[in-house]
């Protein structure tokens, strides 16, 4: 007992110190250097906008060889009243007259040049840069609400740059023992109602989802002419947004979209490897937490978390061996612990049976911290892409009507 | 769509982020204020 008193005693002395020391050198610096020091009300404001009515916004849609989904997702789009763009991205079957066929504008491209450079040719073709103001960019398998533009519109205030919408897993029935779209799911839920919405009210949101996002034609004029240099194109559009100060990056929670998301363990593995190694290249390449912002300090501490997060595994089943009520007690203890999240999920979700995915759950979270470190191996190598295109998961038809 | 969705925010390590993140946060906003004490009071005495 003697040793613990010392050692709380040094410690609490020493870090009581440092605060002091600090809160001198803090004071001093101010004294010394007055014009440094920012006075209150004298941070740079983001640019005020325009607000933007429903019959403001348009719908794009990029896609190659989507013949399979694109007419579910251009027969969606539609029900939110808004006119719907699609650009084929030289695509080999159907997807242009599908598209047409379901009420689309239709570009065709020859040539395969990817996502964002598709999207930038249809936006300029179609002129919608000067005939909206604000333009939803959706994936080709994606199924929004009918209320899905009102919904976001309600968050596109005068600060906002981007509304991101609310994902929700296209779990249907035929596919319900999926433990890929469980976990998928329950990821999705998690994410949102927590680090989506702190996020969003500090506006430091790392991520968006590409998928189903609203952004203002102002952003996109300057956004889109850029080639991202990284493997996933909305991450660069979001780090751009920061570092430029264009804007808020808000979440609607209320603006709903089903997506399709991987069914087997090689495409879930594939596209989580895909989205953090675009993560990590953004990171080395806008050089994340060098800048001296809210945004900057947020990302630092997200990726203290990823750190804690790989490590935290094997250092509690090392912890749970040698110390405490002993591995399997310590096990269960753990399993109860994910499982009230699980349950919360379940319960938020309407998915009972999604308890019943507890196991593959927990074991998927492990193969998770597999995946960061894989692509943070994968980012470090290959830092930066020439043209930003990839496969995606297999898809499934898309029925005409779903209440999924 | 991208990044991070996948990674659940459960357990030791969210809390662990979450209590350094907070004093780090109270310690550097009590770091501003005390600086721009410091460059009121300079301002004052120019």
């Amino acid at each position: 007992m003697g040793l613990m008193r010392e050692v709380f005693l040094i410690s609490t002395i020493t870090l009581g110190g440092i605060v002091l020391f600090l809160i001198v050198a803090a004071f001093g610096y101010g004294f010394l250097r007055p014009e440094r020091v920012t006075r209150h009300g004298e941070r740079p404001e983001f640019p005020r906008y325009r607000p933007v009515a429903p019959d403001e916004v348009a719908i794009m849609i990029a896609c190659r060889n989507g013949a399979a989904t694109i007419a579910g997702a251009v027969r969606a789009a539609r029900a939110t009243g808004a006119r719907v763009y699609v650009v084929s991205d030289a695509s080999t079957d159907a997807t242009a007259r599908e598209a047409a066929e379901a009420g689309a504008e239709v570009l065709e491209l020859t040539e395969n040049v990817g996502k964002p450079a598709a999207l930038h040719a249809g936006y300029v073709r179609f002129g919608l840069g000067t005939a909206y103001r604000a333009v939803a960019i959706l994936d080709d398998d994606v199924l929004v609400a009918p209320d899905f533009v009102t919904a976001a519109l309600a968050h596109l205030t005068e600060r906002v740059a981007i509304v991101v919408g609310h994902n929700v897993t296209w779990w249907p029935p035929e596919r319900r023992w999926n433990p890929w779209l469980a976990k998928r799911a329950y990821s999705y839920w998690n994410y949102q109602a927590v680090v989506r919405r702190i996020q969003s009210h500090f506006n430091v949101m790392n991520c968006i989802s590409g998928s189903n996002s609203i952004y203002r034609t102002e952003l996109l004029d300057v956004l889109l002419p850029q080639q991202p240099p990284y493997i996933v194109d909305d991450t660069y559009w979001v780090l751009e947004t920061h570092r430029r100060g264009l804007g808020r990056v808000v979440y609607a929670p209320r603006a709903t979209a089903l997506l399709q998301d991987p069914t087997n363990g090689r495409d879930w593995y594939k596209q989580n490897l895909r989205w953090l190694w675009g993560t990590f290249q953004g990171i080395i390449g806008h050089r994340v937490g060098r800048r001296n912002t809210r945004f900057d300090y947020a990302y630092v501490l997200l990726m203290a978390h990823w750190l804690l997060y790989v490590l935290g595994a094997p250092l509690t089943l090392w912890l749970l061996a040698t110390a405490g009520p002993g591995l399997g007690t310590g096990l269960l203890l753990l399993l109860a612990g994910q499982g009230l999240w699980v349950a919360l999920a379940a319960w938020r979700l309407r998915r009972p049976r999604l308890l019943l995915f507890l196991p593959t759950i927990v074991l998927a979270d492990l193969l998770y911290r597999v995946i960061l470190v894989h692509a943070l191996v994968k980012a470090i190598r290959q830092p930066t892409v020439d043209r930003c295109v990839w496969a995606s998961p297999t898809r499934f038809a898309v029925p005409a009507t779903t209440d999924a | 769509m991208s990044a991070s969705q996948d990674l659940p925010v459960t357990g030791a390590s969210t809390a662990a982020v979450g209590l350094i993140g907070a004093l780090a946060l109270g310690i550097g906003a009590l770091l501003v204020t005390v600086a721009q004490w410091g460059a009121k009071l300079r301002r004052r005495g120019n």
